[in-house]
Parts: C-alpha cells; sequence; structure tokens
C-alpha cells in the first residue's frame, strides 16, 4: 500500500520508504517490513511521506530497537521542513540520522 | 407420550453429561422438544399426537385458537401446528396474538391446512406463520420441516444468546470505564489546578486524556506544573500519566528540583512503558524566592513567555531534549532554561493537538495563527480566551484528532507565595519537643552531585512531626544553602542577576564554578530542644570560603541588595533570630515553633 520495502542486493541495507500519512494506520505494514531483517543499516525514505504524528514518533522508535537501540544506524532521508519540525521538536536528532 | 424419556432412561443422559466433548451435540437431543398441536378436529389431534411422540417430541393438545393461546403461554412449546379453521378463535388470530408475544424467542407456527388457494397460503404468512404443510400430510414432510424450523430456532437462539452477552459485555465495560475515569480524575486532578494564576484548556479526543496537565505547590512556596503528551490516545495512553503524576506529587512536595523530578519520572517511564511509547513533556518551576521560571521542554511545542507590558512574546522556549520514557543517557540539568520574570509575564505552553487541529479543509491551526492571537488581542487578561475561542472557531464541526491542551500560568507573586502569609500553623507538632542534635557535612564531591535539602528536611519533619512548618523550614534551610554555597564557596555575585542577560549569565557561570569546584565544604548543624509550649530549632551553616563583611552591608541601602537582600528579610520574618558569625562564613539562625 503506501510502504514499500527495498533490500541491497548484499542484504546489509534496508530502504522503508513510506508514502501518504505516516500515523497508527500504518503500523502493521511498517513492522513487517523490518521484522525479519538483519540488516545493519536501515534507511527510511520519507520523499512521499506528507504527514506524520507522534505514533510514526513510537513507530521509529521500535524501529531503532529492533535495529539495535544505541548502537543502531538508522538514517531519516528526504524529510520535508514539516517532518523535520516534528523530529526536531522531540529530539530525535539525537537517536537518527537526518538528512 | 413422553418417549424422549424412555429413550434415556437407560443412563444416556448421564454419559454424555460426564463426557465433555461431545456434550453440546448431544444435549440438543436430549433436551425434550415441546410441541402444541391445535386442531379442532380430534381425529387429526391424535393423528399428529401419536407421529410426534414417535420421533420423541413432547406434545400439548389445544382445541381452538383461544386454548391455543392460553397454552402456549402456560408450556412455552417450542414449536407449533396449528390449524386454520377453529371454532372460538382461528388460527390467523392465534398465531399474531402467540408472535407479538414471542419478545426475543422465536417459536416457529406450522399452519396446518386444507386449502390450496395461494391467498390463503399467503395470508398464513402475513399473519406470522413459518411455514404450511396442506392436508393430508405425508409424515416424511411433516417430520423434515419441523426439523428445520427447530433447526432455525436452534440458530436464532445462539445468536439471541450471543447478542445478550455482548450487551452484558458492553454494560460491563461501561461501568469499569466509569470507575476508572473517576479514579484517574481524582489521581490526577486533586484540585490542584483550581488557583488564579493559571487558566487551563483540557480537551481529551476520548474518555480518557493522553494529555496530563498537573501542577503541586513547593514547600518553598511558588509552583510546580508539569504538563504531559503521552504517544496515542485513550486508555493506554492515559496509563502511563499514574505513576508520573504520582512521582511529581509525592517528589514536589519534599522539596526535589524540577530536574531531579523529570529524572525520576523519566527512569519510571522507561521502566514501565513499551518501546513506542514515550511522553513529550513540559516541566515548568516557577520559583518566588529568586523571581525565576525554570524551563525543562522535551517534545512539546515552543513554549512562550509574553510579556503584558511590552505586549509580546519575549522568549520562546524550544525543546532541547528527547520526550521522557526513551532513554536515560542524557544531561538533562544543561538543558532547563532560567528566565527572570515580574508579574507582567505569562506562560503559555500547549500540546501539538492545538496545532494540529484541522479545519474542513485539512488545514492544521499552525504556530502563526497561534501567535497572531497574541498581537491582535487588546488586554493579555483576555489572551487565553482569545486563543480558546479562536481554535473552536477553526475547528468548527470538524471532529476532534488528537487531545488538546492549553495552558496559561501568570507569574503572580500574591497567589505563589503561600509562605509569605506566614500563617502560624493550626495543629502544632504531633510529639512532643525533645532534645536532639545532627551534623552533617558536605565536601565538595558531594556538593556537586547532591541536593542534601529534601533529605535534611524530612528528617527534621519526621524526628519532630513537624509537618506543618516544612515549607517554613524548608524556605529557612534552602535560602541559608544556597547563600553559602553560591557566595561563600563559588564566590558568586548577586548583582549578577540583575539584567536578563545577567540572569541566565548567573547559573551558567554557577554551573561552570559548580564543575570546576575542588576544595571546600559546607557544614550543617542542626539542634532541636524544647522550648515554652513548643520547640526552639537551632540551624548553623558554615562554609569554607572567604566570607563577607556583615557588619557594612548591614549599613548599606536596601536598594542594592534588592536581590540578595530579599532571602535575609525572609530569613528574618521567619526566624526569632539571624546572625552572621566569625568572618561572615558562618550563619546561625533559630526558629521556633
Amino acid at each position: 500500500m503506501s510502504i514499500s520495502a527495498n533490500k541491497s542486493a548484499d542484504g546489509a541495507e534496508l530502504t522503508i520508504a513510506i508514502s501518504g500519512h505516516f500515523d497508527f494506520g500504518v503500523q502493521h505494514d511498517f513492522r513487517h517490513c523490518y521484522e525479519d531483517s538483519a540488516a545493519s543499516l536501515y534507511v527510511v525514505d520519507m520523499m512521499e511521506t506528507e504527514y506524520m504524528d507522534s505514533s510514526a514518533l513510537g513507530m521509529l522508535l521500535m524501529l531503532r530497537e529492533h535495529a539495535g537501540g544505541n548502537n543502531s544506524n538508522i538514517t531519516l532521508r528526504n524529510c520535508s521542513q514539516d517532518i523535520k519540525t516534528i523530529l526536531s521538536v522531540a529530539n530525535f536528532q539525537s537517536l537518527f540520522n537526518i538528512a | 407420550m413422553l418417549t424422549a424419556n424412555n429413550k434415556n432412561s437407560g443412563g444416556g443422559y448421564q454419559s454424555c453429561l460426564e463426557d465433555n466433548q461431545a456434550i453440546n451435540a448431544q444435549t440438543i437431543k436430549t433436551l425434550i422438544i415441546k410441541v402444541l398441536i391445535v386442531d379442532d378436529d380430534i381425529t387429526n389431534r391424535m393423528v399428529l399426537q401419536s407421529l410426534l411422540d414417535l420421533q420423541g417430541y413432547e406434545t400439548f393438545l389445544a382445541e381452538n385458537g383461544q386454548q391455543a393461546v392460553d397454552m402456549f403461554q402456560q408450556v412455552c412449546p417450542d414449536l407449533i401446528l396449528m390449524d386454520i379453521n377453529m371454532p372460538v378463535m382461528d388460527g390467523y388470530t392465534a398465531t399474531s396474538i402467540i408472535k407479538k408475544l414471542c419478545v426475543n424467542r422465536f417459536v416457529p407456527v406450522i399452519f396446518l391446512t386444507a386449502v390450496t388457494e395461494d391467498e390463503a397460503l399467503v395470508t398464513c404468512i402475513n399473519s406470522g406463520g413459518d411455514d404450511f404443510l396442506t392436508k393430508p400430510y405425508n409424515d416424511i414432510i411433516l417430520n423434515a420441516k419441523i426439523e428445520a424450523l427447530l433447526r432455525i430456532r436452534q440458530l436464532y437462539n445462539t445468536i439471541n444468546e450471543q447478542k445478550n452477552q455482548i450487551a452484558r459485555y458492553h454494560q460491563r465495560m461501561d461501568n469499569e470505564i466509569a470507575v476508572a475515569t473517576s479514579l484517574f480524575d481524582k489521581i490526577l486532578n486533586p484540585g490542584s489546578l483550581s488557583r488564579p494564576n493559571l487558566k487551563y484548556l483540557l480537551s481529551p479526543m476520548s474518555l480518557f486524556n493522553g494529555d496530563m496537565l498537573i501542577a503541586a505547590e513547593k514547600p518553598s512556596g511558588g509552583l510546580h506544573v508539569l504538563l504531559g503528551d503521552f504517544t496515542g490516545h485513550g486508555l493506554g495512553a492515559a496509563t502511563g500519566a499514574l505513576p508520573a503524576a504520582s512521582v511529581f506529587y509525592e517528589m514536589t512536595s519534599k522539596g526535589y528540583s524540577i530536574i531531579e523530578i523529570v529524572s525520576e519520572i523519566n527512569r519510571k517511564l522507561i521502566y514501565i512503558l513499551p518501546t513506542g511509547m514515550f511522553m513529550a513533556a513540559c516541566a515548568v518551576d516557577m520559583d518566588i524566592l529568586s523571581h525565576t521560571v525554570s524551563i525543562w521542554n522535551g517534545g512539546i511545542p515552543d513554549v512562550l513567555l509574553f510579556n503584558a507590558k511590552e505586549r509580546k512574546i519575549t522568549y520562546r522556549i524550544t525543546s532541547n531534549n528527547l520526550p521522557l520514557g526513551i532513554t536515560e543517557a542524557f544531561n538533562l540539568n544543561s538543558t532547563i532554561q532560567v528566565f527572570p520574570v515580574s508579574s507582567q509575564d505569562k506562560l503559555y505552553i500547549y500540546t501539538d493537538g492545538v496545532t494540529e487541529t484541522t479545519d474542513a479543509n485539512n488545514e492544521m491551526f499552525g504556530q502563526a495563527r497561534l501567535e497572531e492571537v497574541f498581537s491582535l488581542t487588546q488586554h493579555s487578561s483576555d489572551i487565553f480566551e482569545a486563543i480558546s475561542r479562536r481554535l473552536a472557531e477553526f475547528r468548527g464541526g470538524e471532529d476532534q484528532s488528537d487531545d488538546v491542551t492549553l495552558l496559561e500560568l501568570t507569574y503572580d507573586q500574591d497567589c505563589l507565595d503561600v509562605s509569605g502569609q506566614f500563617k502560624k500553623p493550626v495543629s502544632m507538632s504531633t510529639m512532643p519537643a525533645s532534645d536532639w542534635t545532627f551534623n552533617i557535612n558536605l565536601g565538595a564531591d558531594a556538593l556537586k552531585s547532591l541536593d542534601p535539602l529534601p533529605m535534611i528536611v524530612q528528617s527534621i519533619v519526621e524526628m519532630q512531626g513537624l509537618k506543618e512548618q516544612r515549607q517554613q523550614i524548608y524556605i529557612i534551610i534552602a535560602e541559608l544553602f544556597s547563600n553559602a554555597l553560591e557566595h561563600g564557596l563559588l564566590g558568586m555575585d548577586s548583582i549578577l542577576k540583575k539584567s536578563v542577560e545577567g540572569f541566565s549569565g548567573y547559573y551558567q557561570e554557577r554551573e561552570k564554578r559548580l564543575s570546576e569546584f575542588k576544595d571546600g565544604h559546607i557544614n550543617i548543624y542542626i539542634a532541636h530542644e524544647p522550648y515554652n509550649a513548643g520547640g526552639k530549632l537551632l540551624l548553623r551553616i558554615e562554609d569554607s570560603g572567604e566570607g563577607f563583611d556583615y557588619a557594612a552591608r548591614a549599613t548599606q541601602s536596601t536598594l542594592s541588595l534588592e536581590y540578595s537582600g530579599k532571602g535575609l528579610m525572609l530569613l528574618q520574618s521567619m526566624c526569632k533570630s539571624v546572625n552572621y558569625i566569625g568572618k561572615g562564613n558562618i550563619v546561625e539562625v533559630v526558629y521556633v515553633w
């Protein structure tokens, strides 16, 4: 639907792209993308993301835990200005690479 | 007649009860089905009766419609075989009466008729009949129809039972929710928000609020306020509010600083909240001793400090922390922001539910519309109402999509300064006054890492049962201790606090000097003895610093003492005596209760 996942050839990098609303409605799909993945590098591509809410922040934290918590390497890519604001209000730049 | 009983007398009924697996399938057969036969012709009745007895049904007989209605009420049959033309009352009338009597119950009626015209058959169905059989009967067809209708009846009963179960479940849920909401309300809002300098709007999206707003008076006067916004809405989101609130109330009453409270709530939430759930929070300390407001913001939209005299937003406190409940690995202390305030200052705090309120076109209210209200409102006392009104107009008839919370806090010395009333405590100590002393010596490392005040005050209060005096004792010790630390040991100059820049500078400098601080100590000696009807508390605080020329200070004009002198005046008004000793590095006060 609005979430798609793409694994690099060597399986080390997983890119999850979210289009439309990033909120509670896509929780299941989002988790499904990474739960079986053993990638060491994660990218969440928000090029097509129109909106995100606090439950999306929660979902990112769950991805972070899956990816190794403090040892995780997750990049949030192509964030719009609105989304950057939401991320920075929550100070998420200290937990994720925001590009 | 009761062949069904005969069939089961061989112990079949017993054995099926013992066998749980088979119980459902078996009980349907072993339950005796009651069939009411209604016919004015005795031969017809007898034929049907013997036929049904053979099949194991229990039969009842009625000779006309009226008897059928009476008997229906007496024996509650499971199925009715109904003739049409009968004296007293015909089958159509009896059927429609019986069907009306069946509330939440399905009793199939099969018409037995000699007529074959379509119209008569349609009348059978219209009067409430479920099927019909034309005379003369075919045994096999009759049995098949009875079986089929009983199956439908079984289905109906099952659905009906499930419907009742759901209704009962709903009823129970409603009751439980009512109990839970009243519990939440009591724990979260024990009247702590009703004070003249605080206006608030709490608009939960569902029954339970995922936003929480609590306030509590500090023992030293002034106020702690916490606004929290949990991820999500409803009961799940509201659950985390209970432990957060209890930590907040408990620690505030014991005199802990807002930063220590926030840290403790953070620890507690990390432990209890599942990953992905957290609390964005803003904590405020309004302090009447230093005339400051300290604000810690983790994930809440910009807090606005508005000055009524200048008619503008003078400061914007942007979130510079992670929300609470995510990680312990961050330094809360360095991220609190301190501002000097006067009675002209108002603080506006709101959750993202305010800025993200949407209108009919799905457009968001936004920061700009919110701040526009400040410049458009004539009197600063109307701002809160103006924002609430503007927000309601904007949303129009649209559904609320998030919990909405808005708070206005005015720095009002009179409202905040409950200690300023210096009311003589109504009830005295719960224990008779006794003799005791204790002494605490704090070295450099201890001074850097811990706040000893809550522990010391708690000890005094508990040793002597001085609950009512806690607030005054706290103020006295806090004032003496911070003087000894900031002026005695760190050599800070109060004049720094006079300007706004100086103010935040003062606290930065204090942090810096404290972290570099190596040698020195503060000694706190506390002695208590009976005095008149109550007791006398002696507090002696000695620091290893240079001291100061207190004799010269006493003759200085009060002007230059505006900040530092306030504390001294406060002490003098609360204590029996305040004396500097030695080179000014020892202060001794006597408090009498």
